[in-house]
């Protein structure tokens, strides 16, 4: 019996003492809640100066790795048009050697084919 | 002590460079007569030129038989000529020239000897065994003097292939093994 007669006086509604929302109110003004989304977009100077940093540091390695690619595929066709000169310039060579011996077995061949002199 | 060492690599390398040299012509005396001519041709195409000149030639018509003939050929020097008046060069200067073609190796192919146009056109072939190694054509004029020197295995026969190309007309390709002279 006892425990049912604490129950019954523990569920009992009682009114709440007096001043007690002023007083939740009063503890609750001060802090301004935040959305925790609100709070991701805005972070502290700090931390965007660094991503700042960040991007600057990625644009500049992009920046030189390309200019040093291009560079080096300038180079590359440098080099190439140089070769390819310089061999045009062997095939000329190559070329009037044989015509000047051509020519010089062209007059053995004339004289050669001439009838007894 | 030193000198009879000095002697001894004198003669133990002296014939050994001579042989090194092989089908190829020592022309650099010709040099000296480059101001006096009024023209003149000096090519020097090493092997390493040569692989150069054949890598960028394309394998199909004219130049798959100039490419062909490439590889095979290790050098081509050629020293031309013209003057303005005869005897602007000496006969010391063919001399050293025929000196070499003297040399065993050198086998004269064609003499044509025009005493009465002064022309002297001489082909040697150089051998290595049975097989041709080179070739050299020396052209004596009054107011000419030519050298062509191919090192390689290049013989008439294979030039004659190139015909109708670079100026290289229908060659004697039987031609007699001696000379003829007027």
């Amino acid at each position: 019996m006892n425990l049912d007669h604490d129950l019954r006086r523990a569920f009992t509604r009682k009114p709440a003492p007096p001043g007690l929302a002023g007083r939740v109110l009063a503890r609750l003004e001060p802090r301004v809640i935040v959305p925790a989304a609100t709070a991701s977009l805005s972070p502290s100077p700090d931390r965007r100066a660094v991503r700042w940093l960040g991007a600057a540091a990625a644009i500049a390695v992009v920046a030189i790795g390309g200019e040093r690619y291009y560079r080096q595929q300038e180079t590359v066709a440098e080099a190439a048009r140089v070769q390819q000169a310089a061999a045009a310039r062997v095939q000329h060579d190559v070329r009037l050697a044989l015509q000047i011996a051509g020519e010089k077995l062209a007059v053995v061949q004339r004289r050669l084919q001439e009838p007894n002199r | 002590m030193k000198i009879t060492i000095a002697m001894w690599l004198c003669l133990l390398v002296g014939p050994a460079s001579a042989l090194a040299q092989g089908a190829r012509l020592q022309l650099d005396h010709l040099d000296r007569l480059a101001s006096e001519a009024a023209q003149s041709v000096n090519i020097a195409i090493d092997p390493a030129m040569l692989k150069l000149a054949s890598a960028f030639l394309k394998a199909e018509g004219e130049q798959a038989a100039l490419k062909a003939m490439l590889a095979e050929v290790k050098g081509i020097y050629v020293r031309s000529l013209e003057f303005e008046r005869q005897n602007a060069y000496t006969s010391d200067d063919v001399n050293r020239v025929r000196e070499q073609l003297t040399a065993p190796g050198w086998a004269r192919l064609v003499t044509v000897d025009s005493k009465r146009d002064g022309e002297l056109v001489e082909i040697y072939s150089w051998r290595q065994g049975t097989e041709s190694g080179g070739l050299a054509i020396l052209v004596v004029e009054p107011m000419e003097l030519t050298v062509v020197n191919i090192v390689g295995p290049l013989d008439l026969t294979k030039l004659a292939l190139l015909q109708g190309n670079f100026g290289i007309p229908r060659l004697p390709v039987d031609a007699p093994p001696a000379g003829r002279e007027d």
